[in-house]
């Protein structure tokens, strides 16, 4: 008994101390397992403020964020506005759901929406879920906000498989304010059609969403500049019409692209759609159609203003700068010898090539860490716009996608319980052999 | 023999305590001689159960009793409430308002059975089909105090997409009564 490392006493107090250790870290686990497994949601608009004219007419899409996977059943939004200055003129549930509600009554938009099947399933957590469109007109000037009614903001879904436990998961709504007013600029985008899928199994594809498009012109040419929520590759249908007939591609697998255009014609409007396809070519996801008028090139050759535009904003180490200058018919100035300045010793950038009226130039960061980088553009020493990205070398694992995880667990309450309990057990067992093998 | 004692002791404890966690779940329902109406909205809180107890070990079941009781606090129907105390086994037919009826065998009034209830029944015809989805697509929004007392079927006191989904994913019928008769409306 004298080799006895502990006496019984003391193998008894720590097993206590372990069992307590054990059933608090229990409890822990299962608060934060439990709520970080629930979904919640936050339903917004897809435009924070909108200007228009009166008589005008504008989209707007109600948008929701989902925080985990989930079964949806119905969405259900109550809108305030002033009837006096906006009045609502469509309604539109999105792709595979169908309005069963859709009335207006004294400044109040009901609506509610209700899959086409029983239910949507999304199995990982999205941004920009797209939930309904809306087309308002603008009646009188002034200003109002779209103001969602809480209580009645209720996106009805399930957090378990075929769980006939139904609840609201909205957590959060965000309001937009419109002002109508005759100073507003014309609306460009007058032909916006919604996003959509084109089949049933889109909605497996259906975490992915074109996040952001825009253009940057030059008179024979736009670099279309596209953020999609996870990689995919990426087409750009354009035309003189709706109907396209033209098709650029960004062949790699990617989140963010610049696909240029070009040998287009300098002062005529084009239309075009941004494609989200995956590596099948089997799911796809169509932008709105989108439309933009090339400049012409300027006879004065006297610079007025200047645009700077940093795509990606967020890269791991290299970004493209484009430069445009334009004179005060907002024509294109080319011929220029423009410089970029950088707050950073960390990164180089090459000097600006031209392509009739667009300059651009490559930015690379040499830095290990994470930087923000503030970028000024010049013209024979005079600074004409500023802008800013950020540099952060992690991105190189999440934008390729092409790196998973290794294991993917979905832990439950059984499951946690199970572990826990085999771990005391193995633990125990592992303290009393270690006890008998010291002792022999 | 003392260290021998020791380690006995400890595997004593560690069987036990990966029992308890195994069993953990089962360990906190504490209530005995009820049966649980779980996995249903917060507020949903039924008065009124109709209950029908038949023999379960004869082929052709007797109905023993076919009793209306109360719903304690919203999610227990007491078991001695629909039989007399003993340990036979028994089947219980359970209709709730709003819910499909089921069919529940127990052992003994002793013990804790729990059943997650169908809701969806709007009509309370023991169907939930597109009758019941088009009488609350009907009410939703809807003031009329008439409207949201036989739609509102999550008792949130309004009628909501909630409501709604309840008809839309439920649509099935509910077990007859035993003796083929229609379930009387609660």
């Amino acid at each position: 008994m004298s080799r006895q490392l502990v006496s019984t006493k003391t193998a008894f107090v720590l097993i206590s101390l372990v069992t307590m250790g054990l059933l608090v870290g229990s409890a822990l686990l299962n608060q934060i397992v439990f709520k970080a497994a629930s979904s919640t949601a936050t339903v917004y608009f897809d435009q924070s403020s909108v200007q228009i004219r009166p008589n005008a007419t504008f989209n707007i899409n109600v948008l929701a964020d989902l925080s985990a996977p989930v079964e949806i059943t119905g969405i259900q939004f109550e809108l305030n506005f002033d009837p006096k200055i906006v009045a609502v003129t469509e309604t539109e549930a999105s792709a595979f759901w169908k309005k069963v509600v859709s009335r207006v009554e004294n400044g109040k938009l009901l609506f509610v929406a209700v899959p086409t099947g029983e239910k949507v399933l999304v199995d990982k957590s999205v941004t920009e879920l797209k939930v309904a469109n809306l087309k308002f007109t603008g009646l009188a000037e002034g200003v109002t906000n779209l103001a969602f009614t809480p209580a009645n903001s209720i996106l009805a879904a399930s957090d378990v498989w075929n769980s006939k436990e139904i609840k609201n998961i909205v957590e959060s709504v965000i309001d937009t304010r419109i002002t109508v007013s005759g100073l507003a600029p014309v609306a460009k985008k007058d032909n916006l059609i919604a996003d959509a899928v084109t089949t049933q199994e889109d909605l497996v594809f259906s975490s992915q969403r074109i996040v952001s498009t825009s253009e940057i012109l030059s008179p024979n040419s736009a670099v279309i500049l596209v953020r999609l929520q996870q990689p995919a590759r990426i087409l750009i249908a354009f035309g003189q019409t709706t109907a396209f007939g033209n098709q650029a591609d960004f062949s790699n697998r990617t989140s963010q692209a610049a696909v240029r255009i070009a040998g287009l014609e300098s002062g005529k409007r084009y239309y075009y759609q941004v494609v989200a396809e995956d590596d099948n070519a089997t799911n796809k996801v169509l932008g709105q159609i989108k439309s933009f008028e090339l400049p012409a090139l300027s006879s004065s050759g006297v610079v007025d203003r200047a645009e700077l535009t940093v795509f990606p904003s967020r890269a791991a180490n290299e970004t493209v700068v484009y430069a445009t200058f334009f004179d005060k018919e907002n024509q294109v100035v080319g011929g220029l010898t423009p410089e970029l300045q950088t707050n950073s010793e960390k990164v180089s950038s090459t000097k600006f090539s031209e392509v009739a009226g667009l300059y651009q130039a490559v930015v690379n960061s040499f830095e290990t860490k994470k930087q923000s980088i503030n970028y000024t553009l010049l013209l024979n020493g005079q600074k004409y716009a500023t802008a800013s990205s950020i540099f952060d070398p992690s991105l190189n694992d999440s934008l390729d996608g092409s790196k998973q995880p290794l294991l993917n667990l979905q832990l439950n309450q059984k499951l946690i319980n199970l572990i826990l309990g085999l771990i005391a057990g193995l633990l125990l067992l592992g303290i009393g052999f270690l006890k008998l093998a010291r002792a022999k | 023999m003392r260290r021998f004692k020791v380690i006995t002791v400890l595997v004593v404890v560690a069987a036990v305590l990966a029992g308890y966690f195994l069993l953990r779940p089962n360990l906190t329902q504490a209530r005995q001689g009820v049966i649980e109406l779980t996995n249903l909205p917060d507020q949903y809180c039924p008065l009124l159960a109709e209950t029908v107890v038949t023999d379960a070990t004869t082929k052709n079941p007797t109905i023993i009793t076919d009793r209306t009781v109360k719903i304690l606090e919203c999610r227990y129907i007491v078991l001695s409430e629909l039989m007399d105390k003993s340990n036979t086994a028994r089947q219980i037919a359970i209709k709730i308002p709003g819910a499909l009826a089921i069919s529940i065998g127990i052992d003994s009034t002793r013990g804790h059975y729990q059943y997650a209830p169908t809701l969806g029944d709007v009509n309370d015809d023991n169907i939930i089909d597109l009758t019941d989805e088009s009488q609350v697509s009907l009410a939703l929004f809807s003031s009329d105090p008439t409207l949201i007392s036989t739609s509102d079927l999550d008792y949130d006191g309004k009628v909501s997409v909630l409501d709604l989904s309840f008809t839309r994913i439920n649509h099935r019928t509910g077990i007859n009564r035993p003796d083929n008769k229609n379930w009387g409306n609660l």
